[in-house]
C-alpha cells in the first residue's frame, strides 16, 4: 500500500525533465548563435566545434531528461539518483562556450 | 537521518598489511585518492539520501543557473553581432563581460549545486550563496553600460 506522499503528486520529477529539456533548448540556440557568429566573422574553425558541442551537449540533455524519466517515474521515497558527472559535463561545455564566444566577439 | 559519513575502501584498508600490492603508481594514485575522499567525501557517500522532491528542486535550480549561463552568452555574442555604437569596439564592452559572467554563472551554479546536494544529505542548513548577489550586479552594471554607451552613440549622431 503506497501512502499519499509516497507517489510524486508535486510532479516534482516531471518539472525536471522539462527542466531539463529547457536546458537542452538553449544549447541548441547558443550553438546557432555561435555558428551564425562564425559564418559571419569568418571564424568558423572556432565556431563549429563549439557549436558542435554544444548541439551534442542539447542532444545529451534530451536523451538524459528521458532516462531522468523513467528512473524517477516511481514511488518517491525509493530515492534520487546523483547525476554528478552530467552537471559536470553541463558546466564544461558551458565554459567552452563562453571562451569561444570570446573568441567569436574579439574578432567581429 | 542515519549518518553514514563513508570512508572509502581504501580509506578503510588504511594501516593494515596488503597481501596482493599494487604497483608503485596505482598505489600512489589509490592513495591520493583516499586522501582526497578523507578531506571531501564523494556526495553518495555521504550522509543520507534526502527526500528525492529536494534533489529534484536542487537539480533544477542548477540548470536554471546553467540556462542562465547560456543566456548571458547567448546575450553577448548577439551584443557582439549586431550593437553598433560607431566607438570603435565599444560594444566589446558590453559582449565580452556579459560572456564572462555568462561562463562564470555556468561553473558556479555546479558548485552550488553540490554544497547544497551535501547540506542536504547531512542534514545541514542550506548556506547563503553571493552567486545571486553577483548575477544582479552583473546584470545592472551591463545594463547601465549599454544605456551609457546608447546615449553617446546618439549624441554622436
Amino acid at each position: 500500500m503506497r501512502g499519499p506522499l509516497e507517489w510524486d503528486e508535486g510532479g516534482a520529477s516531471e518539472r525536471t525533465v522539462l527542466a531539463w529539456e529547457r536546458s537542452a533548448i538553449a544549447s541548441v540556440a547558443v550553438a546557432a548563435l555561435v555558428l551564425r557568429g562564425g559564418i559571419v566573422d569568418g571564424l568558423l574553425g572556432v565556431a563549429i566545434p563549439v557549436a558542435a558541442l554544444l548541439v551534442l551537449c542539447g542532444a545529451a540533455e534530451w536523451l538524459f531528461s528521458l532516462r531522468i524519466y523513467q528512473e524517477h517515474d516511481r514511488p518517491i521515497g525509493r530515492g534520487a539518483v546523483l547525476h554528478g558527472r552530467a552537471f559536470v559535463a553541463l558546466s564544461a561545455v558551458t565554459l567552452i562556450a563562453a571562451a569561444g564566444s570570446v573568441a567569436l566577439a574579439l574578432t567581429v | 537521518m542515519t549518518e553514514v559519513v563513508g570512508a572509502s575502501d581504501s580509506t578503510a584498508m588504511a594501516g593494515r598489511s596488503d597481501p596482493h600490492p599494487r604497483p608503485a603508481g596505482t598505489s600512489t594514485r589509490g592513495r591520493l585518492k583516499a586522501a582526497l575522499q578523507q578531506i571531501r567525501p564523494r556526495l553518495d557517500e555521504v550522509g543520507s539520501e534526502p527526500d528525492p522532491r529536494f534533489t529534484f528542486a536542487n537539480e533544477r535550480t542548477f540548470l536554471a543557473w546553467a540556462r542562465t549561463g547560456l543566456a548571458l552568452i547567448g546575450g553577448g555574442l548577439v551584443a557582439a553581432q549586431v550593437l553598433h555604437f560607431g566607438l570603435g569596439g565599444a560594444r566589446l564592452l558590453v559582449a565580452v563581460p556579459a560572456i564572462v559572467l555568462g561562463g562564470v554563472i555556468g561553473i558556479a551554479g555546479y558548485f552550488r549545486w553540490e554544497v547544497n546536494e551535501r547540506a542536504m544529505r547531512l542534514g545541514k542548513p542550506l548556506g547563503y550563496s553571493s552567486l545571486a548577489r553577483i548575477l544582479a550586479v552583473g546584470v545592472a552594471v551591463l545594463a547601465l553600460l549599454s544605456a551609457v554607451l546608447v546615449v553617446i552613440a546618439t549624441l554622436n549622431g
